[in-house]
């Protein structure tokens, strides 16, 4: 099989493995869904992360904007999901944009403090800001849309549409890596002064790769608020951007596809560790310090490369 | 397995048919005529790492405490608590809560410490019709929710930071200056206080709201003290408490500012931490385990034999919520497919628990207990309250304030 | 103006606090090149092995004298055994293994010590109130102050004027070099790790008193600790000293004045200082 039909035939399966989910009843598509929602989150802070060479400990601002966009236009206008969604991604990517303007001044350790301390700000309105936001308590009463009149709330058709989220950012992210401007993102971390040296606007493409992520995480954000229907400032808290990160190492930086392979070893861990234990952090802190001094490919890239292995001896 | 609304699963319905149809052939007896003997499954929804985690833990043991006494099965179901963490996070609550229910098969969920967790729950509540007997989280609005089968047996915050309110008027100033951590509890908490205090007359001063989380309270002390009311009421909860607390009497405060607030801020989560730097703190709370009457001396007693230290205010929701499953299961024979009625039975509960008499608002399904007026003080070589004024069966308003 | 003068003494009483935790981690990322996380853990672990020794033997003073031991073995270990190996691949590697650990530690101090929140008690000589026109402030916070100065006092003098200093500070600024000249680098940078180590470890054991002590306490001076560092400059103690009293004045002040934005406060100063002066205040241009 020659690698294009290789490729169309692994969408194919991933395609077909995702139709079936829903067969295994309501609470394991509910788990599903989670991962792909988490999975979007981690492959949109791969772009940054692992293609353009920028660690970000802000992500979970465009994710947590996003969804509040949602249920807040959802709540207080009645404004259907489906405008709140658009809307959503459109507010995270001008906010990624902005930030990233700032941001990237900066790079290194310095960039990691300021990517936090954006989204900490971000935190600290919506803690406040408790009309709009509801505060630390949330917001509730979120009504699903509908589509083509059948009701979200049907916990399969959720799934399909978060699958198709899913689908969709996965493509985009392949597409974006062949292209050129992949290239360039690739460029960039490998050599950031070469780059400039050969004459490229550096700033600007890492504005472009950080306004992307950040829209590509709003997506996540929106479907976020689709499954639950509830957002409240945990979503912007800065654990969910360490967590994020712990996803994208888990799975390797080197594909598009390991971070959500490392966004459904985590919450799989974790959910299966916390209905044993009371001490489940001890263990994902062990398996993360196993990855990072032994796997630093991550696991889908150590499992790629045996792969490889096996098939050239 | 509790009925759902939503469509039926496919696989499922056809599991389901041929076990039955299966089950027929064999002659026994399908699996739904047996099922009062099946075990009891409840599910337990609390926080069990993190900041809460010795919270959701004695909330646990309260409830085992109480299982344990009568036998461990309730109208020949075996009990089984199947307990899962929600980590204060409101999303992590709500897919544990999904396990809980359709995984598991759960036939009742309790718990639930934390409020934003609680409130994300609610619409899952609302639209899945689990049966939740809430034994923790205080957050008011969970009284306005008019879901049939929510109940609540620990507290609804508004009537006892109110009452308070109107006590301090009578019996410590008629000025306050307030101080609350900026996160919803701290601010409703402070409206709740204000909706007794005001409503008698009095004044405010000044609201302060340090940001939750806090390290360093030395600069609201310092405002406190060039204000120097006569006393201020507060809430902090957890770590936020302690230090709170411990800086207030650091700075000397309480000789010329007396110290009152909500009663989470000096409970058995806090006061060891606390120490000597509460005595002296006056507060409202449903409990107070020095209460003086049979139910809580023999409930303090068994805690402290079975588990070899005090029991706090989450053990006592666990006592009780466990007590109000056993009497009313037993009136229904275990039967909890039939929710309505368990619904009915529930509501009709009137008994003496450790903290007083209870028994549920018709209309908020949330308790009708006292309020107890405490101060901190050294009982037998410990820092614990003791009950200085009761104010008996405080209802709280019927809809939302 | 005695709310003026009292606020002052707060501020530079919080600022005390804050350059005690974050001495450590400026000197290690200075010296060493290392982020290292898990500076929040230590001074947690530094806080509770304090209230074990105080149990133990039941004065405060021996668990300041001692609680930096045990510390300073844990930091060892995890230097010898891990931190080591990744010294070639850079600074995403140690990140995020500190990270790693960071949930380690702190479900290790919830088994140990339980989840309840502790009491460090202090010794009656420090507790109640000191009067001087019209300002209070508590004795423990004087001591804090003192006992800040002076740990910055020592520590200066150690880095500028010893030779240990002088080699620790050719060891940062050439390491190859001086490693050429006879220093054994290797061993330089493990003992600079067991200092910043021990450093956080003391700083938790002051603050414990006043912060009490629980398992999430490495979280929340975690993120003070970074925003002082930063603001003063990685790698230099004199820009963690006078970042941590003008943040420890900036909230002070804040919280005082502009109570509605305290929180906002501290996260624009970092903000405004890592883009106008990335480097920090008094930073080596580290990044």
């Amino acid at each position: 099989m020659d690698a294009r039909a290789k490729r169309i035939a692994g969408w194919v399966a991933l395609i077909v493995a995702l139709a079936l989910v829903p067969l295994s009843g309501n609470y394991a598509t509910s788990l599903a869904a989670e991962v792909l929602v988490f999975a979007i989150f981690a492959m949109s802070l791969d772009l940054l992360i692992g293609y353009t060479g920028l660690l970000s400990f802000g992500h979970a601002a465009f994710f947590g904007v996003s969804a509040y966009t949602m249920v807040i236009l959802g709540v207080h206008l009645g404004w259907s999901g489906w405008i709140g969604f658009a809307a959503g991604i459109v507010v995270s990517a001008a906010l990624a944009a902005a930030i990233g303007f700032f941001s990237i001044r900066v790079s290194g350790i310095p960039f990691l403090m300021l990517t936090m301390a954006f989204a900490q700000l971000l935190m600290s309105v919506s803690v406040k800001w408790r009309s709009v936001t509801g505060g630390t308590d949330g917001l509730s009463g979120f009504r699903r849309p509908t589509l083509f009149g059948w009701s979200l709330d049907d916990r399969a058709l959720q799934f399909y549409v978060i699958a198709a989220g899913f689908l969709l950012v996965l493509w985009f992210l392949r597409r974006l890596i062949a292209s050129p401007l992949g290239s360039i993102f690739i460029g960039i971390r490998e050599n950031e002064q070469r780059m400039r040296a050969a004459g490229y606007p550096v700033q600007r493409f890492k504005l472009v790769s950080f306004t992307i992520a950040g829209a590509l995480a709003g997506i996540g954000g929106g479907l976020y608020a689709l499954q639950n229907a509830f957002v409240s400032s945990d979503i912007l808290h800065w654990s969910l951007s360490g967590d994020a990160i712990i996803m994208v190492i888990l799975g390797g930086t080197g594909t598009v596809i390991g971070p959500a392979i490392g966004a459904a070893m985590f919450l799989l861990i974790k959910n299966v560790l916390s209905s044993r234990t009371d001490y489940w952090l001890l263990w994902v802190g062990v398996v993360f310090i196993a990855c990072v001094m032994f796997l630093p490919q991550g696991v889908w890239g150590w499992v790629r490369a045996r792969v490889a292995a096996w098939r050239s001896r | 397995m509790p009925h759902t609304p939503q469509p039926p699963d496919r696989r499922r319905f056809l599991t389901g048919a041929t076990a039955l149809g299966a089950a027929s052939l064999l002659g026994r007896a399908p699996a739904v005529l047996a099922q009062s003997k099946a075990p009891l499954k409840i599910g337990l929804l609390n926080s069990f790492s993190k900041v809460f985690a010795a919270l959701g833990n004695a909330n646990l043991n309260g409830m085992t405490l109480y299982f344990e006494q009568i036998g461990g099965t309730i109208a020949g179901r075996k009990i089984e608590i199947i307990r899962e963490d929600d980590e204060i996070n409101p999303q992590v609550g709500l897919q544990k809560l999904k396990k809980l229910v359709e995984s598991d098969n759960c036939d009742l969920i309790t718990g639930i410490q934390a409020s934003n967790v609680a409130m994300a729950a609610v619409e899952y509540f609302r639209q899945s019709k689990a049966f939740y007997l809430c034994n923790g989280a205080g957050v008011g609005d969970l009284s306005y929710t008019g879901i049939p089968y929510l109940f609540r047996c620990s507290i609804s915050t508004q009537p006892i930071h109110a009452t308070f309110g109107e006590w301090y008027y009578d019996n410590v100033a008629k000025e306050a200056v307030t101080t609350a951590s900026d996160f919803a509890g701290g601010r409703a908490t402070v409206g709740e206080f204000k909706a007794g205090f005001i409503k008698k007359g009095g004044k405010i001063t000044k609201e302060i709201y340090p940001p939750l989380g806090n390290n360093d309270f030395s600069a609201y002390l310092a405002d406190i003290r060039s204000i120097a009311p006569p006393a201020t009421y507060n809430f902090y909860a957890g770590t936020d408490a302690v230090r709170f607390v411990k800086q207030y009497d650091e700075y000397g405060l309480k000789a010329k500012t007396k110290l009152t607030g909500s009663g989470f801020m000096v409970e058995s989560d806090t006061l060891p931490a606390q120490g000597k730097s509460a005595l002296g703190a006056l507060s409202s709370l449903h409990y107070a385990d020095t209460l003086d009457n049979p139910e809580n001396k023999k409930f303090v007693a068994d805690y402290r034999a079975k588990f070899n230290e005090y029991p706090s205010v989450y053990s006592e929701y666990g006592y009780i919520a466990a007590r109000i499953l056993h009497l009313a299961l037993q009136q229904v024979d275990g039967n909890t497919q039939d929710k309505d009625k368990l619904r009915a039975v529930m509501r009709e509960l009137k008994f003496n628990a450790p903290r007083g008499p209870f028994r549920f608002n018709p209309v908020t399904q949330s308790p009708i207990q006292n309020v107890y007026i405490r101060e901190v003080a050294e009982v037998d070589g410990r820092i614990t309250n003791k009950v200085i004024q009761t104010i008996r069966d405080v209802v709280e308003p019927p809809t939302k304030t | 103006m005695e709310f003026v003068a009292t606020q002052l003494v707060n501020g530079l009483a919080y600022g005390v606090l804050l350059f005690l935790m974050s001495a450590g981690l400026s000197l290690i990322f200075g010296l060493m090149n290392v982020v290292n996380v898990a500076h929040g853990s230590f001074f947690m672990l530094g806080a509770f092995f304090a209230l074990a020794i105080q149990k133990w033997t039941g004065s405060f003073w021996a668990a300041l004298a001692l609680s930096w031991i045990p510390a300073v073995a844990v930091g060892v270990v995890m230097e010898r055994v891990f931190i080591r190996k990744l010294y070639a691949r850079g600074h995403l590697d140690q990140v995020l293994l500190t990270f790693g650990f960071t949930f380690v530690f702190v479900d290790l101090v919830r088994m140990v010590w339980g989840a309840d929140i502790r009491e460090l008690a202090i010794p009656d000589v420090l507790t109640g109130v000191v009067e001087a026109g019209g300002v209070i402030v508590p004795k423990y916070r004087l001591f804090l102050i003192v006992f800040g100065g002076l740990v910055g006092l020592l520590l200066w003098l150690f880095l500028e004027r010893s030779r240990v200093g002088a080699m620790v500070r050719a060891g940062v600024d050439d390491a190859f070099t001086a490693t050429g000249i006879g220093i054994n680098v290797p061993l330089l940078f493990a003992a600079v790790f067991a200092l910043g180590v021990g450093l956080a470890a003391l700083g938790g054991t002051v603050a414990g008193p006043i912060l009490g002590l629980y398992p999430g306490m490495d979280i929340e001076i975690l993120i003070p600790a970074f925003i002082v560092v930063v603001i003063g400059g990685m790698g230099s103690l004199r820009g963690a000293f006078v970042a941590s009293l003008f943040v420890g004045l900036v909230d002070t002040f804040g919280k005082a004045y502009f109570p509605d934005f305290a929180l906002f406060m501290i996260y624009l100063l970092m903000v405004v200082v890592l883009l106008t002066r990335p480097q920090g205040l008094f930073g080596i241009g580290k990044a």
